[in-house]
């Protein structure tokens, strides 16, 4: 009798819990979908360029938010080239470029201002009306003409913000191509001169040297826009190892640099040509005002390639 | 809840004369069974996703957690920022700016020398000061920055350019690691980079000059005024 009592009991108490183990079940099953559809969601991740829909345009940075990786990645992209000797086979550039920085964190994402303010200042060495009250630089007794560093002086820094406003960059986060080339003629033009520009554009990583070249002997420079590009910091001849040492980054940032050259190297080895590259020579357009390079037929997906003339 | 009473009184109540029957408990056990087994045929997308479920939870741990502690500053640990990290701001009066943040460091006070502040984006910690300088003469200029870096393990793109300085030289006391380098686009121009520490601050000077001559370098460092 006890045994029946028993099954009885357990069929009462196993029929109460057979009802809430199926909505355990249930719970378990909703609540794993749930996890399923997150996991797989951040799994994915975001894209790391701005992609807008096919009627707008690229936005061109200089920072990366923290916090922010839809703008991009840099990577360390450091190499050597080892040689017997080697030899500059190519040069043309002007002696020295401008190179402005950014003086205020009210500031941001500024390569494209940036990039027309040393367009600017290139070419206020001639059309002095540019950036008002400013020498851009002076004729060294060697006979070339040098450009100061960017020391902040007022002037400079009022140019650079009404590039930043005309270019509409703190509005949109960036800068688009379109906003850069008006920005910069309707800047030029409230100066009293004209502005136009013209392609040099060949491929993704590389653009057409010939047209370079002649616009340097014109006393013209050029302006990049890229997708993805390499910047070299330093480019180090280590003639007691024999070898060249390359300090580069890779970014996926879309960026604007002027160009002010470029110039190519040929290594060998046993007498043989074993290797040849290429390098512009390049503004950072980076907070700092550097000057670099950035490497032709590399690490880099280029928009567009434009001479710039001011008249 | 009603059956449930009933069926409950029914148990309760069943009187404890009541004639065994070695059958019924066979057959309440079979019928039992075969409850379980109707219970058991769950549709298969209960169980699919079940499986899928948990494998996401274990793949997503074993990608996320990684990355979690790898964010996770251990003591002393060097960490690199980009410069694309930093926020750039004028500095007006570096001794001001020196007493407001209480650092200390030797810096250049010349009139042609202007001063700017690198902080880190993410928490406004200063993370090191740039100066930029112009020494003017009858042949040209020299374009002279300093790098003052306060932010403790702490390194940035610019400092890679300073590696393997294969001199060294001693100024004011203090042991420099440097070199000089002719810039070939333009043929008359040197680049010197110097780097040094002095009371656990390190120090990234880069001259630009039309002359090759280490007496550059203790020109400079000297304005310094260790």
């Amino acid at each position: 009798m006890h045994s029946s009592k028993c099954l009885l009991y357990s069929k009462y108490f196993g029929g109460a819990f057979m009802k809430n183990a199926k909505f355990l079940r249930t719970l378990y099953t909703t609540f794993a979908v749930a996890i399923c559809i997150v996991m797989l969601g951040s799994l994915f991740g975001q894209n790391s360029t701005i992609a807008f829909a096919e009627t707008q345009e690229t936005l061109y940075y200089e920072d990366l938010y923290s916090g922010n990786p839809t703008n991009g990645t840099v990577t360390i992209a450091d190499y050597e080239v080892y040689y017997d000797s080697y030899e500059i086979t190519e040069i043309v550039a002007h002696v020295s470029a401008p190179s402005f920085k950014n003086w205020s964190s009210e500031y941001s994402n500024y390569c494209g201002p940036l990039t027309g303010m040393n367009v600017i200042g290139f070419f206020d060495r001639w059309y002095t009306n540019l950036v008002p009250n400013y020498t851009p630089g002076m004729i060294f007794s060697n006979g070339t003409y040098n450009y100061y560093p960017d020391l902040g002086q007022t002037t400079t820094r009022n140019a650079f913000n009404s590039l930043y406003g005309l270019m509409r960059t703190g509005e949109l986060g960036g800068t688009t191509s379109t906003n850069f080339k008006n920005g910069l003629n309707t800047y030029v033009s409230n100066a009293g001169y004209s502005f136009s520009y013209s392609s040099c554009y060949l491929n993704t990583t590389s653009i057409n040297l010939t047209e370079l070249a002649i616009a340097i002997n014109q006393n013209k420079v050029a302006i990049l826009m890229c997708s993805e590009y390499n910047y070299i910091l330093k480019m180090s001849n280590v003639a007691s190892e024999s070898k060249m040492s390359i300090i580069k980054n890779n970014s996926t940032i879309a960026h604007m640099m002027m160009v002010y050259g470029y110039k190519t190297i040929a290594y060998y080895k046993d007498n043989v040509n074993f290797r040849t590259d290429t390098f512009l020579l390049v503004t950072s357009s980076t907070g700092t005002g550097d000057v670099g390079y950035m490497q032709m037929n590399d690490f880099a997906i280029i928009d567009e390639a434009l001479i710039m003339t001011i008249s | 809840m009603d059956e449930r009473q009933d069926n409950w009184d029914r148990i309760i109540n069943i009187s404890d004369d009541y004639d065994y029957n070695p059958d019924l408990a066979k057959s309440a056990i079979k019928k039992i069974k075969q409850k379980e087994l109707a219970h058991k045929k769950r549709p298969m997308y209960i169980k699919w996703s079940s499986i899928a479920a948990s494998l996401v939870i274990i793949i997503g741990v074993a990608v996320f957690m990684p990355i979690y502690l790898s964010s996770i500053k251990k003591p002393d640990e060097l960490l690199y920022y980009t410069e694309d990290e930093m926020d750039l701001n004028y500095i007006e009066d570096i001794n001001e700016f020196q007493k407001e943040n209480q650092i200390i460091f030797n810096f250049f006070a010349d009139d042609m020398t202007t001063s700017q502040y690198a902080s880190l984006k993410t928490s406004s910690q200063i993370a090191y000061i740039n100066q930029d300088l112009l020494y003017l003469d009858e042949n040209g200029f020299d374009t002279i920055n300093l790098k003052i870096v306060v932010l403790s393990n702490a390194e940035f793109d610019f400092c890679r350019e300073f590696e393997f300085l294969s001199e060294s030289y001693i100024v004011q006391n203090i042991m420099l690691q440097y070199s000089i380098e002719q810039v070939e686009e333009v043929g008359e121009q040197y680049q010197y980079y110097v780097t040094f520490m002095n009371d656990n601050i390190h120090y990234y000077l880069k001259i630009l000059s039309y002359e090759y001559s280490i007496d550059k370098i203790t020109q400079y460092i000297n304005l310094l005024n260790f």
